[in-house]
């Protein structure tokens, strides 16, 4: 079982996506570029219930952005992990 | 008494250990719910879907994971694909070798969705169309059943009832040229036959888990493009969007409505493993060495008739000449031989082939069957009074 990836910390932004499904193809197409990420369950309120993301060091926003866009993965929104504020 | 099945098409048994271990080890070890919690039971799970998900679009070479949709079997799957697809007003095509598992559903359209359908001969029916190529003729049968209205092929790869199959190729070239949909009922090919959607431009693909893949029952898949836009035939929890009264649009959850059946699921990650490890042309030549060893000794017998064995594959059904089949089966039975008997819930594909009142018998090979099963059922056959 893989566990919950500890060694990210610092500034950190959510790739907010949707399903479960999204999300784990989020993290593999990431992983396969090098770009470490965790999927996190995602603001009920402010998604319209339940949702999953992706959690990635702010540092790494324009890599994970055109990563996730080459890879044709529909990102409703980047936010803020602390106040799930839109960036 | 010693077991001997033949009766792979029905489902397939026994299956790869390694199915049996990570069904007991999903039950055990990460049984979370798939796709609705965050904790590591049920990010366990969701992998594991996701990693069947990779494995079974690979293995048909689809255009994306997320275009792999679950359901409980692949009478759901093309359930699924029918209902969600047409609309009222449309035509659709099948072929006259469909298991109910297409004819039900499409007949339940024409009662209640104002949808109108046609079927295409798979037999020859005239001396002059023997010196046409087989997938040259069924095209032209399509064609003369295409409808200004037309909006989608649907049949099965292989037959339920004997080795025939259709040219997938060549079927979905022709349904790309006169832009309709591509529905393939593989219930009986996937994990025998190769399959190809993107060279064979099928649009979905209906297959079970626990037949030729070798997954235990209860999990089968629609596989399709991810952007194929599909009505609902059932709704509910998908994980996520909870407040949304309407099922998400985005595949492959739009199809996934309540809790997956992740056991299942997981037995049939196991069984592709397998199949990628022994490949598919193993299994391929080692049905069709069983089925000509049967076919040639049935030869031999007198007042036996085979169906389309020309067809050289998984499947063989035969009669005998006045003995119905389903005494042939309890005979069978009563040695411990498996066969399936009657009409195989394809009257359609019966009435095709003109076999007797009460169907057939037939005979289905798996990977784990070996020759000296076929001598033992031979020698059954032979010594039936």
């Amino acid at each position: 079982m893989r566990q919950r990836d500890r060694s990210i910390s610092g500034g950190m932004q959510v790739a907010v996506l949707g399903s479960m499904t999204s999300a784990l193809h989020a993290r593999e197409v990431l992983s396969a570029a090098a770009v470490r990420s965790e999927i996190v369950k995602s603001d009920s309120e402010k998604e319209r219930g339940c949702g999953f993301g992706v959690l990635f060091a702010a540092s790494q926003r324009a890599n994970v952005k055109a990563i996730l866009t080459a890879a044709h993965i529909n990102v409703r929104r980047y936010a803020d992990q602390a106040t799930w504020d839109p960036i | 008494m010693s077991i001997i099945y033949f009766d792979n098409a029905a489902t397939s048994f026994p299956k790869p250990t390694a199915v049996y271990e990570e069904v007991d080890r999903c039950i055990r070890q990460y049984g979370g719910n798939p796709g609705r919690g965050s904790h590591p039971l049920a990010l366990a799970a969701g992998e594991k879907i996701f990693e069947c998900r990779h494995r079974l679009a690979r293995l048909f070479n689809a255009p994306s994971p997320e275009g792999v949709i679950f359901t409980l079997n692949a009478t759901y799957a093309l359930n699924f694909l029918i209902k969600g697809l047409l609309r009222p007003g449309d035509h659709v095509v099948i072929s006259d070798m469909e298991h109910n598992a297409v004819l039900r559903p499409v007949v339940r359209c024409t009662g209640c969705g104002g949808i109108e359908y046609d079927v295409f001969s798979t037999m020859l029916e005239t001396e002059g169309e023997r010196r046409l190529r087989n997938a040259t003729r069924i095209c032209a049968r399509i064609a003369a059943k295409i409808k200004p209205n037309t909006r989608a092929v649907i049949c099965s790869h292989q037959s339920n009832l004997c080795s025939a199959t259709l040219p997938l190729c060549e079927i979905g070239a022709f349904c790309r040229r006169h832009h309709l949909y591509f529905i393939v009922d593989a219930s009986q090919s996937a994990g025998h036959l190769p399959i190809d959607m993107q060279a064979m431009s099928i649009d979905g693909l209906c297959v079970p888990g626990h037949k030729g893949l070798l997954g235990i029952q209860g999990c089968g898949a629609a596989i399709v493009d991810r952007d194929l836009h599909l009505g609902t035939i059932i709704e509910g929890g998908s994980g996520y969007a909870s407040l949304d009264p309407d099922m998400p649009e985005t595949l492959p959850e739009r199809g996934e409505a309540g809790t997956l059946p992740t056991p299942a699921i997981a037995g049939l990650c196991a069984g592709l493993q397998y199949l990628e490890g022994v490949t598919l042309e193993h299994i391929r030549q080692h049905e069709s060495a069983l089925f000509c060893r049967l076919r040639d000794r049935l030869d031999s017998l007198a007042g036996y008739h085979l169906y389309l064995p020309e067809f050289e594959g998984s499947t063989l059904m035969f009669h005998r000449e006045g003995v119905p089949s389903e005494h042939i089966g309890q005979y069978l039975s009563q040695r411990g031989i498996c066969v399936r008997t009657g009409y195989h819930c394809a009257a359609l594909g019966h009435r095709t082939l003109h076999t007797p009142d009460g169907g057939g018998v037939r005979v289905s090979f798996g990977p784990f069957n070996r020759a000296r099963e076929v001598d033992l059922l031979y020698q059954a056959l032979k010594e039936m009074p």
